[in-house]
C-alpha cells in the first residue's frame, strides 16, 4: 500500500494556543529547557478540567510526576511496569495525552509503552520549535548547538533486548544535525556498510533543515557509503517514518532493525510505534545526549498525534 | 563509469579497512601474522591494540566459521579441525543494561553471570547445530547429561539438543523481560557462574567428535564490559576448566580491571595469559606483514585489471634526506648563500666547496642560532673534527625549516617504511594511507606503470590524517576533548619542527611533568592512547604502572597533517594544567607551552590547517 492510502492521525496546529485537551484526559508534560515546552504552562491556563501531571524531575532511571491534589511529587521508576501503569490508571476517561517537546527520549519511551500496553486512548503532543540554535564554533559535524555532550550507548530503560542478532541486521539511523553522533553509533554498532539505511526528514520542520542534515552528517554518510540508500520520511510525521520503516522491512523480508533515534523526535515516536510492533525483529539504540539548554527558540506548530487511532486502525 | 573509476571503485572496496566492510572477502583476504599461531595454543590469550589493529580479523579468523571459509569450505575438514572458536564480539547495547540503582552492584554482577552462561552456552549450541548441519553427523547426548544441563540454567526439560537449545532461546527472552521490569518482578533462578559452561563443554569432550579437540570463546571488544562485568568474565579466564580456553580482543587501556569476583586475585601474565600487544607483535615485521596484506588485495584486484602490479611496495617510493631537500627548494637556499659569501679563508672556501646544498643550509641556520655571521661558521666548521656528525644529527630536522612559513608542501611524507612508521603498528592507518594514494594518483590521470609521486603520497597523508582527525570526535563519548587536545598538542609539535634553531631537534614526545589534577589529567592522557589520539611508551621511570611513568605522543597518522617529525625521537615536559587547557583554552595553552623554548605561534598555519583558522584564533581571545 503507497503511503497516500496510508491513514494519517496527525492534527496540526499553527497557533499552539488553538489547541484543547479534551476534558477528563491527563495531560503528562514536562515544562522544560526549552523555550517551546512553555507552552505546557500557558495550556494549563487555558484549560482547567484536565488532570495536568507535571513531570518535576528526570532521573536516569526514575523520574517525578507532581500528581494534581498530592502533597508531593511521586517518583517512578521507569523499570517497573507496574509503577509506570499505576501513572495512567488515573485516567477518569481513558484518554491520555503524552507530551513530548520537553521530555528526554529515555522518559517518554517507557511512558508511552506502558500506555499503550494498557490499552488507553493515547495521543502524543510535540511542539516544533521556531528554530535551532546555531554553534558558535559550527564544525562539519556540528552545526547546531544542541548537545553538551553524550552519555554513551545504553537501553532505554525498559526497552532491553537480548536478541543474539550477529552481523546481519539493517543499521537505520534516523538523522538529526549531529553527524559526529551517527559517527560515534557507526563506530560502536559496526554495521555491515551496505547494511546501514539512514533515514533524512523531509519535508523538514524548514526548508533548509534537510540540507543541514546532510551536511552535518557528510562525513558519516561519505565514509560508509550511506548516502546511497539515504531514505526521506516527513520529519513531523510518526506515522511516515512508520510506513517507511515498512517498507524497509518488506523489500528486506526477515531483516533484524537496529534503529537510531537521533533524529527528530516525530521519527523517534515513529521508531518506538515500530518496535512495540515488532519486538522480536527490532531494537532502538540511542546514545543519551546531554542537551544544552538554549538549544532551540520560538514555539511552531503544534501536533497532535492519535496513536491509538494509528494501533487500532 | 570510466575504467580509473572502475578501478578506483573496485580498489576501494578492497582496500575497506574495516573488518566488518570486507563482509564475505574477509577470508578471501586473510593473511595471517606471525603471532597467529602462538594464538593457538591452549591458554587464555589477550589481543590488545587500537582500533584497526587486526584484532577482529585474527579472531574471526580464529572462529569455526572462519577456519570453514579459510579451509575453502571444505565440510570434510571439519572433523579433523584441532580446535573450534566461538566468536562473540560484546555489544554496548545488551551489557549496559545491567546497571541502575535498582538492584545492588553484587546483584547485577550475578545477573550478569548468568547472562553470560545463557549466551556462552547458546553459542556453543549454534556450533552444534552448524556441525550436524556441515558434517552430516548426528550428535546424540544422553538424557541424564542433557537433563543436567538443562537444570544447571533452570531450563525445562529437554529431550534433544534442538530442544534445549530453543529453551535457552526462550530463556533469554524471560530473562530480558525480568530485567526490563526489574523492579516488580518476581526474581528468576539464576545459574552459577561457568557451571553451564563447565557442563555442556565437559560433555562435548566425552563425545567420540570432540574427545580430542579443544573450545575457546573469542571475546571482542572486552572494553565494551564495565568493571563488574570484566570480574565476572575474568573469573570464568582464570578458573575455567582444561577443556576450553579464551581468546580475548581488547583495545589499549581497555581491560580496566584484572582482578576476578575475589578482589585479592589477580589475573597474572604469563602464568594465567598470554599477552600480546599487536604493535609490538609486528613492530619488527609490520611493514612485511603489511606488504602482504596488500599484495593480496592488489591480486584480488588484478582478476578484474590485469594491468594493477604484483608488489605494493614498488609503487611507493621513498626520498633520501639529501633528494628531500632538493625537493623541497633547498638548492636555491644554498646558491643564495653562495652568492651572499665574503671574506672566507682558503681552506674554508674549499670547505664550503665540498658540501651538499643541504649542508650549506645547515651552515645558515647554525648562523642563525647562535647569532653569529655565517662566515664565521663556515670557518670553525672547516676545522672541525665533529662536524659531520652536527650535522647528520640535525639533518632530518632541518627538512622541516626549509620551507618553514611558506605555502605548500613543508615537509614530505614518503615511501613505504615511512607509511609503515606513519600507520605504526595500525593496519587499517596504513591501509588507508594506500587507498587514499593510489586513489588520487588514478584520478591525477596516472596509471599504474608509474609509481606514485612523492606529492601525492604527501597529500594523501594530510588527508588521511585530516579524515582521521574528523572522525575522532565521534570514536567515542570524549570524542570531541581528544580532538581538541590533539588540535593542540599537533599546532605546538608542528611550531617547534618548523622553529628548531637553537633548539633541540625533532622533540615530539612529552612527560606530564607534575601532580596537576592528576586524575584529570589521567583520564585525558587514557582516552587519548584509547582512541589513537596518542601513543605511550614505557617511560625512563622504573615502575611503569602509572599513568604518569609512561611518555607520551601523538599518534604518527596525524604527523603529516600538522608537519611534524613522525620519527620517535626526543620528549618535553607539559605541567598537567598546560596539558589539560590544551582542550579547554587551547590557544592560551599553545602559548604557555611554547615559550618555554622561546618560540610563539606567529608562525603561519600549513595549508592543510588553515581550516581551522578560526579555531585557533577563537581560543586565544
Amino acid at each position: 500500500m503507497s503511503i497516500q492510502n496510508e491513514p494519517l492521525l496527525t492534527s496540526i496546529y499553527e497557533e499552539h494556543s488553538d489547541f484543547c485537551p479534551v476534558d477528563g484526559s491527563i495531560y503528562l508534560a514536562l515544562d522544560g529547557i526549552e523555550e517551546r515546552s512553555g507552552h505546557f504552562t500557558e495550556l494549563r491556563r487555558a484549560a482547567s478540567n484536565v488532570f495536568y501531571f507535571d513531570v518535576v524531575r528526570e532521573g536516569k532511571s526514575d523520574l517525578d510526576i507532581q500528581i494534581p491534589d498530592e502533597p508531593s511529587p511521586t517518583t517512578f521508576r521507569l523499570r517497573s511496569r507496574k509503577q509506570l501503569n499505576n501513572i495512567w490508571e488515573r485516567a477518569e476517561n481513558k484518554i491520555v495525552y503524552l507530551d513530548i517537546t520537553g521530555l528526554r527520549h529515555h522518559i517518554w519511551i517507557p511512558l508511552l509503552r506502558s500506555a499503550v500496553t494498557l490499552g488507553l486512548e493515547v495521543r502524543v503532543i510535540y511542539v516544533e520549535p521556531n528554530k535551532y540554535t546555531p554553534s558558535p564554533n559550527p564544525t562539519e559535524g556540528q552545526m547546531y548547538d544542541l548537545s553538551e555532550r553524550i552519555e554513551g550507548i545504553a537501553p532505554i530503560p525498559g526497552c532491553a533486548t537480548f536478541a543474539r542478532t550477529g552481523d546481519d541486521f539493517l543499521f537505520l539511523p534516523l538523522l538529526g544535525f549531529e553527524g559526529t553522533r551517527v559517527a560515534y553509533l557507526i563506530e560502536k554498532i559496526q554495521p555491515i556498510d551496505d547494511k546501514i539505511i539512514p533515514i533524512v526528514g523531509v519535508p523538514g520542520f524548514r526548508p533548509e533543515h534537510p540540507f543541514s542534515t546532510y551536511l552535518g552528517n557528510r562525513i558519516a554518510l561519505q565514509e560508509s557509503n550511506a548516502w546511497q540508500r539515504v531514505k526521506f520520511a516527513d520529519a513531523n510525521c510518526p506515522f511516515s517514518l512508520y510506513y517507511l520503516l515498512e517498507e524497509i522491512r518488506t523489500v528486506n523480508s526477515d531483516a533484524y532493525f537496529k534503529i537510531a533515534v537521533v533524529g527528530t523526535k516525530p521519527h523517534a515516536l515513529g521508531a518506538v510505534l515500530y518496535t512495540l510492533q515488532y519486538p522480536d525483529k527490532s531494537e532502538l539504540i540511542y546514545d543519551h545526549p546531554i542537551r544544552k539548554s538554549e538549544r532551540t527558540s520560538g514555539i511552531g506548530k503544534l501536533l497532535e498525534y492519535d496513536i491509538s487511532g494509528f494501533r487500532n486502525g | 563509469m570510466t575504467e580509473v573509476e572502475e578501478i578506483r571503485n573496485d580498489l576501494s572496496k578492497l582496500f575497506a579497512y574495516k573488518a566488518e566492510w570486507l563482509k564475505g572477502r574477509l577470508f578471501d583476504l586473510f593473511t595471517a601474522p606471525q603471532y597467529l599461531s602462538k594464538l593457538a595454543v591452549d591458554v587464555p590469550c589477550v589481543l590488545m591494540g587500537g582500533r584497526g589493529t587486526g584484532k577482529t580479523t585474527v579472531l574471526r579468523g580464529l572462529s569455526y566459521q572462519g577456519q570453514y571459509a579459510l579451509s575453502d569450505k571444505e565440510p570434510e575438514t571439519i572433523r579433523n579441525w584441532p580446535h573450534f572458536g566461538f566468536y562473540l564480539r560484546i555489544n554496548t547495547n545488551r551489557v549496559t543494561a545491567f546497571d541502575g540503582p535498582e538492584v545492588a552492584d553484587a546483584k547485577w554482577q550475578k545477573l550478569f553471570a548468568h547472562y553470560v552462561n545463557l549466551v556462552f552456552c547458546d553459542l556453543v549450541l549454534e556450533f552444534l547445530k552448524w556441525y550436524e548441519v556441515h558434517t552430516k553427523q548426528s550428535i546424540e547426548i544422553t538424557s541424564n547429561s542433557l537433563d543436567q544441563f538443562a537444570n544447571s540454567l533452570s531450563l525445562e526439560n529437554a529431550k534433544t539438543l534442538q530442544d534445549v537449545h530453543h529453551n535457552i532461546s526462550n530463556a533469554l527472552v524471560t530473562f530480558e523481560s525480568y530485567i526490563n521490569n526489574i523492579e516488580d518482578e518476581p526474581p528468576v533462578k539464576l545459574s552459577l557462574q561457568g557451571v553451564p559452561i563447565d557442563l555442556l563443554i565437559k560433555w562435548l569432550r566425552t563425545t567420540p567428535y570432540f574427545c580430542d579437540k579443544q573450545f575457546s570463546f573469542l571475546i571482542d571488544e572486552y572494553e565494551n564490559l564495565n568493571i563488574p562485568q570484566q570480574q565476572v568474565v575474568n573469573t570464568l579466564i582464570k578458573h575455567a576448566s582444561d577443556a576450553y580456553t579464551f581468546k580475548i580482543g581488547v583495545r589499549e587501556l581497555g581491560w580496566r580491571c584484572k582482578t576476578t569476583l575475589n578482589v585479592d586475585e589477580q589475573l597474572i601474565s604469563p602464568a594465567d595469559y598470554n599477552l600480546f600487544n599487536i604493535s609490538d607483535e609486528l613492530k619488527s615485521d609490520f611493514a612485511e606483514f603489511g606488504e602482504k596484506v596488500c599484495n593480496a588485495r592488489l591480486k584480488a584486484l588484478q582478476q578484474v585489471h590485469p594491468n594493477v602490479p604484483d608488489s605494493i611496495v614498488d609503487l611507493f617510493p621513498g626520498l633520501s634526506i639529501s633528494e628531500e631537500a632538493l625537493k623541497l627548494g633547498v638548492g636555491v637556499i644554498a646558491k643564495k648563500i653562495e652568492a651572499s659569501l665574503k671574506n672566507l679563508s682558503v681552506k674554508a672556501s674549499d670547505f664550503f666547496a665540498s658540501l651538499s646544498p643541504l649542508e650549506v643550509f645547515f651552515l645558515q641556520f647554525k648562523a642563525e642560532a647562535d647569532s653569529i655571521p655565517i662566515e664565521d661558521v663556515i670557518e670553525q666548521a672547516a676545522t672541525d673534527k665533529e662536524w659531520k656528525t652536527k650535522f647528520d644529527n640535525n639533518s632530518y630536522a632541518l627538512l622541516f625549516t626549509i620551507k618553514k612559513g611558506k605555502r605548500g608542501i613543508r615537509k614530505f611524507y614518503c615511501g613505504w617504511r615511512v607509511f609503515a612508521l606513519l600507520a605504526n603498528g595500525n593496519l587499517r592507518y596504513l591501509i588507508e594511507l594506500v587507498d587514499a594514494s593510489i586513489s588520487s594518483h588514478l584520478s591525477d590521470g596516472r596509471n599504474f606503470s608509474q609509481p606514485v609521486s612523492p606529492e601525492t603520497q604527501t597529500k594523501a597523508a594530510q588527508q588521511v590524517g585530516k579524515k582521521n582527525l574528523a572522525e575522532l570526535e565521534g570514536l567515542s563519548i570524549h570524542g570531541a576533548k581528544l580532538t581538541k587536545l590533539l588540535l593542540g598538542l599537533g599546532r605546538v609539535f608542528g611550531i617547534m619542527a618548523g622553529d628548531a634553531a637553537g633548539h633541540a631537534p625533532e622533540v615530539n614526545q612529552f612527560e606530564i611533568s607534575d601532580n596537576t589534577k592528576l586524575e584529570e589529567v589521567d583520564d585525558l592522557l587514557n582516552y587519548g592512547v584509547m582512541h589513537l589520539a596518542l601513543v605511550r611508551f614505557t617511560g625512563t621511570k622504573a615502575a611503569g604502572l602509572d599513568t604518569k611513568d609512561y611518555d607520551y605522543s601523538v599518534h604518527p597518522i596525524f604527523a603529516p597533517f600538522f608537519v611534524f617529525s613522525h620519527r620517535k625521537k626526543r620528549k618535553m615536559k607539559i605541567r598537567g594544567e598546560d596539558f589539560l587547557s590544551l582542550v579547554n583554552n587551547t590557544s592560551v595553552a599553545i602559548d604557555r607551552i611554547l615559550s618555554k623554548s622561546q618560540r610563539s605561534q606567529s608562525e603561519s598555519l600549513p595549508d592543510q590547517l588553515t581550516l581551522f583558522e578560526n579555531y585557533f584564533d577563537e581560543h586565544s581571545k
